[in-house]
């Protein structure tokens, strides 16, 4: 059971996807577009094809978001859970290993 | 009570005397005599003494074989969360080890390594406040030497089949290989890509198919010659 999707996570979601399925035709174009050998006009032409590709298939569109509760910020990577959540989870006893530390 | 565990000393004493046969052979062979079923110490079979309850066997440090030619065969990394998991893991390495006389080195007590986390306790601001977590990552090493390939398989086999939750084990290997196995692997890799001879081979063979050449056109001559004559 996952968040309760809200827009940002639907964004995130369709952002994912989209970037897989376009992943290989962007990589194409970008490599016309930045191959130095080929004439300009060919490069241009490139480049232009890359912009009209859609603004969810560019990688950096896509965010690490909490998989429990769909924040975006604050994630700890290792876990891939926010801040609170991991706090959650840790005093719960659910994440193998990790406990309360004093020093 | 008293009898009870001096009877658990003998067969402790036994099952220790059936872990260092190796070690000491000219001692024991007076104890050791062949049955249909195999070797008997003191008319005890080896299937039958692990069939026995032997109450401690399990906290008696195995036996560790000798090393005869120093050559490493595996080794193997433990990692856990919990030592004691981890702990008992490795008593478990030992024995299996020392039951298959491979020859291992006593666990390496690798460094620990700790995550650290600091967290705000509230879901909102209130930064003052935090709280720290984290997770240490016990590690073993334990080496082993001399030992057959299909013999080690084995070892990492029965270790996977009885493998604790809550402990990762990864296993190296490193195995002989004939001599001459990369001249080997170049030629299948060149028959594979259909190659024919180098340019090297192309020139010799040349040169001897025209020194072949010149000397039946030398031996005609010769004969010509004694023909004239």
């Amino acid at each position: 059971m996952g968040p309760k999707p809200n827009a940002r996570i639907l964004r995130d979601i369709s952002a994912r996807e989209m970037v897989k399925q376009n992943e290989v035709a962007r990589r194409a174009y970008l490599y016309v577009a930045r191959n130095q050998a080929l004439p300009p006009q060919v490069r241009y032409q490139a480049q232009l094809q890359l912009n009209n590709f859609h603004i969810r298939t560019r990688p950096s569109c896509v965010r690490n978001r909490c998989t429990e509760s769909g924040k975006g910020r604050g994630i700890i990577n290792e876990f891939g859970l926010s801040r609170f959540q991991f706090r959650l989870k840790a005093l719960a006893g659910e994440l193998p290993g990790v406990k309360k530390a004093s020093w | 009570m008293f009898a009870q565990s001096r009877r658990a000393v003998a067969s402790v004493a036994r099952w220790a005397r059936w872990n260092s046969t190796v070690a000491e052979s000219s001692t024991a062979t007076s104890r050791v005599s062949m049955t249909p079923q195999g070797p008997t110490i003191d008319g005890i079979t080896e299937s039958e003494l692990s069939a026995q309850v032997i109450n401690g066997r399990a906290i008696v440090e195995p036996y560790y074989h000798p090393r005869t030619h120093n050559i490493p065969a595996a080794i193997i990394h433990l990692r856990s969360h919990h030592p004691h998991l981890l702990d008992l893991f490795t008593l478990f390495l030992k024995h299996s080890a020392s039951a298959l006389a491979i020859p291992i080195s006593r666990p390496t007590m690798l460094p620990t390594q700790r995550s650290l986390w600091t967290v705000p306790r509230s879901p909102f601001v209130h930064k003052k406040s935090q709280e720290n977590f984290d997770r240490k990552t016990h590690k073993r090493a334990v080496k082993a030497w001399d030992t057959d390939p299909e013999v080690v398989e084995r070892w990492v086999r029965y270790l996977q089949m009885h493998s604790v939750a809550g402990v990762g084990m990864r296993v190296v290997r490193w195995e002989r290989a004939p001599v001459g196995v990369g001249r080997q692997i170049v030629d299948s890799v060149r028959a594979q890509l259909g190659e024919g001879e180098t340019s090297k081979e192309q020139v010799v063979k040349l040169g001897r198919k025209i020194v072949e050449q010149e000397l039946a056109a030398v031996g005609k001559e010769a004969k010509a010659v004694q023909k004239q004559a």
